[in-house]
C-alpha cells in the first residue's frame, strides 16, 4: 500500500515549488522595471527575498505534506495490519476448525430445525454414511437410508424431541436412541457393508431459542468389534469354569477314560457324516443317510452313557442335545447340505469342549497330586456304576441294589475295560429304566421294593478270556412286547410271527433302533442301549453275549470277551 | 410432597418409597397402570415415578393417561428397557425425566430434584 502512496506525494511537491518560484521571477521582473540602479538592487533583493520565500515555501510545504503523509501512512499502516490481523485470526480460526472437524475422534455437522444439515461438515463424514454431498441436504433422508423403519421414525421423532423447547435437554439426551446403532452402509451391488455409529446431540441456543443442533457422529464399528470379541472370551472362561467345577468330583483316571472314548466315538461320527452325502441326497439316498444317522446317534449316545457315569453333566447334556440333533433329522423328509452342517457345527462344538476338559484335566492332576496322596480303594467303575444307579434311581422313583462281589476290572487292559464299562452303563440305564419295576409294582409281584442288580464273574473261564454275568430281578424279557415291536418295525416278517423261537425274540433287542419305550427320555428310549452293547462286544471285541430270562422275574446276560493278544503276551 | 409410585416389583416399589420418603411426604403406591390411574383419581401427585413395562396397561398409555387426569403432575419414567424407541416415546408423551434400571439411590434422588427445580 506504502508504494501506492508514493507517487502521489512526489508528484504534488513540484507542483507547490514551481507556484513559488513563478512568483519570484514575477518580482524580479517588476523590480527591474521600475528603471534605475538603486531600484535595480533592490529589485535583486526582492528577487532574492523571493527566492527565499520560494524556497521557505516549498520547504513548508515539503514538510506539511510530509506530516500529513506521515499521519496518512501511519493510518493506512495502522488499517492495513488490523486487516491483516483479521485476516491472520480469521486463517487461524478457519484452521483451527478444520482441524478440530478433521481430527476430533467424531465428524460434526450443524443441523436447523427443519433437519438440513449445514454446509460446514467435516471430510470423513461422507466416508461415514458412505454418500458424497453431506451439505444442505436433510439429515433425516440420510436416516432413511441407514435406518430401518422402526429406528428411522424413532429417530424422526428424536429429532423433534431435540428442538422441542419444552423439553429438557438433560432429558432429551439420556433417550438419545442412536447413541450406538448398526446401520447398513452397502452400496447396491458391493458386499454387504455394517457399521456401528454413535450419534450425539447437542442444543445451540440462540437469542432463547433453540437455532440449530450440533450432531457428532463417531463410527465405533471397531470398539464395538472388540467388545464383542470380549464378551465372546469371558463367556469362555465363564464356561471353562463351570466345566471345572463340574469335573472336581471325578477321578483323573476317569476323566482320561472318558476323553480317550469320547474322542474315539466322535472320530467315529466324524467318519459317518460326508459333506457329500448330503449335499447329493436325493430321495433315493435319504435312506441310507438315515442308516448313517443311526450310527451317529449310537456312538453319541455311548458317549452320553459314559458322561452320566462319571456325573458329568455338561457332557450329558451336551450329548444329549447332539442326540436331539440327529434325531431330529432322522425324521425329517429330505436332507440337505444345511442339515449337515448343522451337524459339523455340533460336532466341532463337542470337540472343543472336549479339549477344554483335556485341559482342565492336566491342571487339576497336578492340583490333585499336589494337595493329597490317594489311597488304591477298589474298582472304581464299581464306584461309579452305583452312584449312577443312585441317580438314576431317585429319578425313575425306584431302589436299587448293586452286588458286585467278586467282581474287579482293574486287571483288565485297557480297551477291555473300557467294553466292559460301557457294557455295564447300558445294562445298568435299561434295567432301571425297562426291566426293574417300581416299589409299588413290585410290592404287588409279592418281590422286595428294593431291586437287585447283580454282576459277578463266572464262575469257569477259558484261559485269555473275562467273562462275567449282569443280572436284575426285575420283570424279565416280555416275548410278546418285543415281538410286537419287532413286527411294527420290520424286523419280523409277520407270516413268521407264529413260529418265531425265543433266542430270535432275544436277539431283537440288539438290533439298531430297535426300543420298546414309548417315549425317549435320559434315561431311556432311544433304542440304542442294546446294539452298542453288541457292537461293543462282539463286533469290536470279538466276544458273545447269552441272554437268559424269566417274565416277571429276571433278567441276565451273560458276556466272554477275548482279552487280546497284547494282554496274553504281557501276561506271560 | 405427594407422590406416587407405580411399579409391578413389590421390591422396586419399596426402594424408590424408602429412597424418596421424606417427613411431610405423602405417598402413595400403584402395582400397574390400571391401579395408579385409580389411585390418581383420588389422589393429586405432583411427581409420578413409573416403570414403562408393566402387566395390565403399558406405561405410555398410563403415562398418558395421568398427564390428562393431572396436567401439572411431573413424571419420572423408570425402566430397564433396552427398547430405546419406547424410552424416545415416553418422553414425546409427556414424561419429564427419565431413570435406567438399575439405579442408585443417589440417581433416583437427584433426577426428583432435578424434576421439581
Amino acid at each position: 500500500m506504502k508504494d501506492l502512496l508514493r507517487p502521489v506525494t512526489l508528484a504534488a511537491a513540484p507542483l507547490g515549488g514551481l507556484l513559488s518560484l513563478a512568483g519570484a521571477i514575477l518580482l524580479w521582473s517588476l523590480a527591474r522595471g521600475s528603471g534605475g540602479a538603486g531600484w535595480t538592487w533592490a529589485g535583486l533583493f526582492l528577487a532574492l527575498i523571493g527566492l527565499a520565500l520560494v524556497a521557505g515555501s516549498l520547504f513548508l510545504t515539503a514538510r506539511a505534506r510530509e506530516r500529513a503523509l506521515a499521519v496518512q501512512l501511519a493510518s493506512v499502516e495502522h488499517e492495513s495490519a488490523q486487516l491483516a490481523g483479521h485476516a491472520h485470526d480469521l486463517e487461524v480460526a478457519r484452521r483451527e476448525s478444520d482441524v478440530v472437524l478433521n481430527s476430533v475422534r467424531g465428524h460434526l455437522m450443524l443441523i436447523d430445525p427443519s433437519f438440513f444439515i449445514q454446509s460446514r461438515y467435516s471430510n470423513e463424514l461422507e466416508e461415514v454414511f458412505h454418500q458424497k454431498e453431506n451439505g444442505n441436504e436433510n439429515l433425516l433422508n440420510v436416516f432413511q437410508r441407514l435406518l430401518s423403519d422402526r429406528m428411522f421414525k424413532t429417530a424422526r421423532d428424536y429429532l423433534g424431541l431435540l428442538f422441542d423447547d419444552s423439553k429438557k435437554e438433560r432429558t432429551v439426551l439420556k433417550v438419545n436412541p442412536l447413541d450406538e446403532i448398526e446401520v447398513d452402509v452397502s452400496t447396491p451391488g458391493g458386499p454387504p457393508t455394517l457399521k456401528h455409529l454413535h450419534f450425539d446431540f447437542r442444543r445451540i441456543v440462540e437469542g432463547g431459542v433453540i437455532s440449530r443442533v450440533l450432531v457428532t457422529v463417531e463410527d465405533v464399528t471397531e470398539r464395538t468389534t472388540l467388545e464383542r470379541q470380549l464378551r465372546d472370551s469371558e463367556n469362555q472362561k465363564v464356561r471353562q469354569f463351570e466345566l471345572l467345577i463340574g469335573i472336581l468330583h471325578v477321578e483323573p483316571r476317569g476323566l482320561d477314560g472318558f476323553v480317550q472314548l469320547a474322542n474315539g466315538e466322535l472320530a467315529r461320527v466324524d467318519e459317518a457324516l460326508k459333506a457329500s452325502d448330503f449335499t447329493s441326497a436325493t430321495v433315493g439316498q435319504t435312506a441310507l443317510l438315515r442308516q448313517r444317522l443311526d450310527l451317529v446317534l449310537q456312538r453319541v449316545h455311548n458317549i452320553k452313557g459314559n458322561a452320566q457315569l462319571l456325573r458329568l453333566e455338561h457332557f450329558e447334556i451336551k450329548a444329549q442335545e447332539f442326540e436331539q440333533k440327529v434325531i431330529d433329522l432322522k425324521y425329517r423328509g429330505a436332507l440337505g447340505g444345511d442339515d449337515f452342517l448343522a451337524l459339523v457345527i455340533a460336532l466341532a462344538d463337542f470337540r472343543s469342549d472336549l479339549d477344554n476338559l483335556q485341559t482342565l484335566r492336566v491342571k487339576l492332576a497336578g492340583i490333585q497330586r499336589a494337595v493329597e496322596i490317594r489311597e488304591e480303594v477298589g474298582d472304581d467303575l464299581m464306584t461309579d456304576l452305583r452312584a449312577l444307579t443312585a441317580t438314576i434311581a431317585k429319578k425313575l422313583g425306584k431302589e436299587v441294589r448293586i452286588d458286585s462281589h467278586g467282581f474287579d476290572s482293574r486287571s483288565l487292559p485297557p480297551e477291555q475295560r473300557f467294553i466292559v464299562k460301557d457294557v455295564l452303563i447300558q445294562l445298568t440305564r435299561n434295567s432301571l429304566a425297562h426291566g426293574i419295576e417300581t416299589p409299588a409294582e413290585r410290592l404287588a409281584a409279592k418281590k422286595p421294593t428294593e431291586a437287585s442288580i447283580d454282576i459277578h464273574p463266572a464262575a469257569d473261564t477259558e484261559p485269555g478270556t473275562f467273562a462275567f454275568t449282569f443280572r436284575d430281578d426285575g420283570r424279565g424279557l416280555d416275548a410278546e412286547r418285543i415281538k410286537k415291536r419287532a413286527l411294527e418295525v420290520g424286523l419280523l416278517a409277520p407270516e413268521r410271527a407264529n413260529d418265531v423261537e425265543d433266542s430270535e425274540i432275544a436277539s431283537f433287542i440288539f438290533a439298531r433302533g430297535f426300543s420298546t419305550a414309548d417315549q425317549s427320555s435320559m434315561e431311556s428310549g432311544r433304542g440304542m442301549g442294546m446294539n452298542v452293547i453288541k457292537e461293543r462286544v462282539v463286533d469290536e471285541g470279538g466276544g458273545e453275549i447269552t441272554v437268559n430270562s424269566e417274565i416277571g422275574s429276571f433278567c441276565e446276560f451273560s458276556f466272554v470277551l477275548p482279552l487280546g493278544a497284547t494282554f496274553l503276551a504281557a501276561a506271560r | 410432597m405427594k407422590l406416587l409410585v407405580v411399579d409391578d416389583s413389590d421390591l422396586i416399589r419399596r426402594a424408590i418409597q424408602r429412597t424418596l420418603e421424606k417427613p411431610n411426604d405423602e405417598i402413595q403406591t400403584a402395582v400397574n397402570g390400571v391401579d395408579a390411574l385409580r389411585v390418581v383419581e383420588r389422589f393429586d401427585p405432583e411427581i409420578v415415578t413409573m416403570d414403562i413395562s408393566m402387566p395390565q396397561m403399558d406405561g405410555l398409555t398410563c403415562l398418558e393417561g395421568i398427564l390428562k387426569m393431572r396436567p401439572k403432575a411431573r413424571i419420572l419414567v423408570i425402566s430397564a428397557l433396552k427398547d430405546k424407541p419406547t424410552a424416545v416415546e415416553a418422553v414425546k408423551r409427556g414424561a419429564h425425566g427419565f431413570l435406567l434400571k438399575p439405579f442408585t439411590a443417589e440417581a433416583l434422588s437427584f433426577e426428583i430434584e432435578d424434576l421439581t427445580a
